[in-house]
């Protein structure tokens, strides 16, 4: 008998030093990182476009750009570009988000996964608190919007950006978005409930950003 | 019998616009609504900020989204006390603690805290009526402040001298 257990458990702490290396080795690999942007001077006015509290390079090539444009229907609002950093002229903008109400500002996050170097784009933006973050994926130069997270994080009563406290990872088909930390979750009513990080989440499956209340 | 002011010389809503004033009034990207909790009155970076009523400073802080940030109490209605709450300030010349009165100086309206991006058109003294110094996000805790002034100054500037007995 004794035997017996001695054997299972060499067996199972054998299974461990097999397995454990790779399994470490995957998860950084699987795990999107944000990436550090770097803010840059660069005149967009040739772009058609006049107000940009920021501009931040993403690499040598592409541009991320928060700008204030105006429309027929509306007066200027928050959007974000996608700027080929080695072209001149409007054709430069290679994505224009939609606009994002009437937010007072607009911040960018980028995630990627060293993985396969796949990126995510996460637009936060509020006013005297965080509305939240609007999500796209980004494959080179075309970025397309796969949905949103409105949680935000309570930190001395104020409603602050959900972005630290995001952990993003890849399941092969799938990306997960969980949480750290507990969050805040709005309702139509302008209240705020918080929720533990284990009974809510949310899975991007092809170009849909779906929530979901048990992601133990 | 108590009495209020206003807490500038000239006090419009920013842009005379509804989005600027309480409740689920403004809107996110995707369409759905947002609150705000309080009204933005245009101020130019540097407009004097004064004290609507006599009371106390429950506290002054600089952090976050508000920026800087001045909350007095004062007496009201029914021996109940409320908080007028100044945001995103550029000089603030109160203290915690200290006692003031009906249009002491508190300090200078700026662009502190998540205001600082915008452009000069939208310079604006962030207001809050609460009925907690510090509240619960969103409209807990808060009052519009329509309840204290009795109107709202959405398209024509209502002149600071005015005061209003309650």
């Amino acid at each position: 008998m004794l035997l017996v257990k001695r054997g299972l458990l060499i067996g199972i702490v054998g299974w461990l030093m097999l397995n454990a290396p790779f399994s470490n080795a995957a998860e950084p690999a699987r795990l999107y990182q944000q990436r550090t942007l770097t803010t840059v001077q660069r005149d967009v006015s040739a772009l058609g476009v006049q107000d940009c509290p920021s501009i931040q390079a993403l690499d040598p090539v592409r541009l991320l750009a928060v700008c204030r444009i105006a429309d027929a229907k509306a007066a200027a609002r928050l959007h974000w570009l996608l700027i080929d950093a080695q072209q001149t002229g409007t054709s430069a903008i290679r994505f224009r988000s939609g606009d994002f109400g009437d937010a007072d500002y607009l911040q960018i996050a980028v995630f990627s996964k060293a993985q396969d170097g796949a990126e995510l784009i996460l637009a936060e933006s509020g006013a005297e608190f965080s509305y939240g973050v609007q999500v796209y994926t980004l494959d080179g130069m075309q970025a397309r919007r796969v949905g949103a997270i409105p949680e935000v994080l309570n930190e001395d009563g104020e409603a602050r950006s959900i972005v630290p406290a995001l952990r993003i990872r890849d399941h092969g088909a799938t990306v997960q978005f969980s949480f750290t930390a507990p969050v805040m979750v709005p309702d139509r009513q302008g209240h705020y409930a918080e929720v533990a990080p284990e009974q809510v989440c949310y899975v991007l499956k092809g170009d849909q950003l779906r929530r979901v209340t048990d992601c133990r | 019998m108590g009495q209020v002011t206003w807490p500038l010389e000239q006090n419009v809503i920013r842009g005379n616009k509804i989005n600027h004033t309480f409740g689920m009034v403004r809107t996110n990207a995707d369409g759905t609504p947002k609150p705000h909790q309080g009204w933005d009155f245009k101020a130019a970076v540097g407009t004097t900020a004064f004290a609507i009523a006599d009371g106390k400073i429950e506290f002054v802080k600089d952090s976050g989204a508000y920026g800087k940030q001045i909350c007095l109490s004062f007496a009201w209605k029914n021996q109940q006390t409320l908080y007028a709450f100044y945001a995103h300030m550029n000089t603030i010349q109160v203290t915690q603690g200290q006692q003031v009165t009906m249009n002491t100086v508190l300090g200078t309206t700026g662009k502190s805290g998540n205001a600082q991006n915008l452009p000069a058109s939208e310079d604006h003294l962030h207001f809050e009526i609460r009925t907690k110094a510090n509240t619960g996000l969103g409209l807990a805790d808060r009052l519009s402040p329509i309840k204290v002034f009795g109107k709202c100054p959405l398209s024509v500037a209502q002149n600071g001298n005015e005061i209003i007995t309650f």
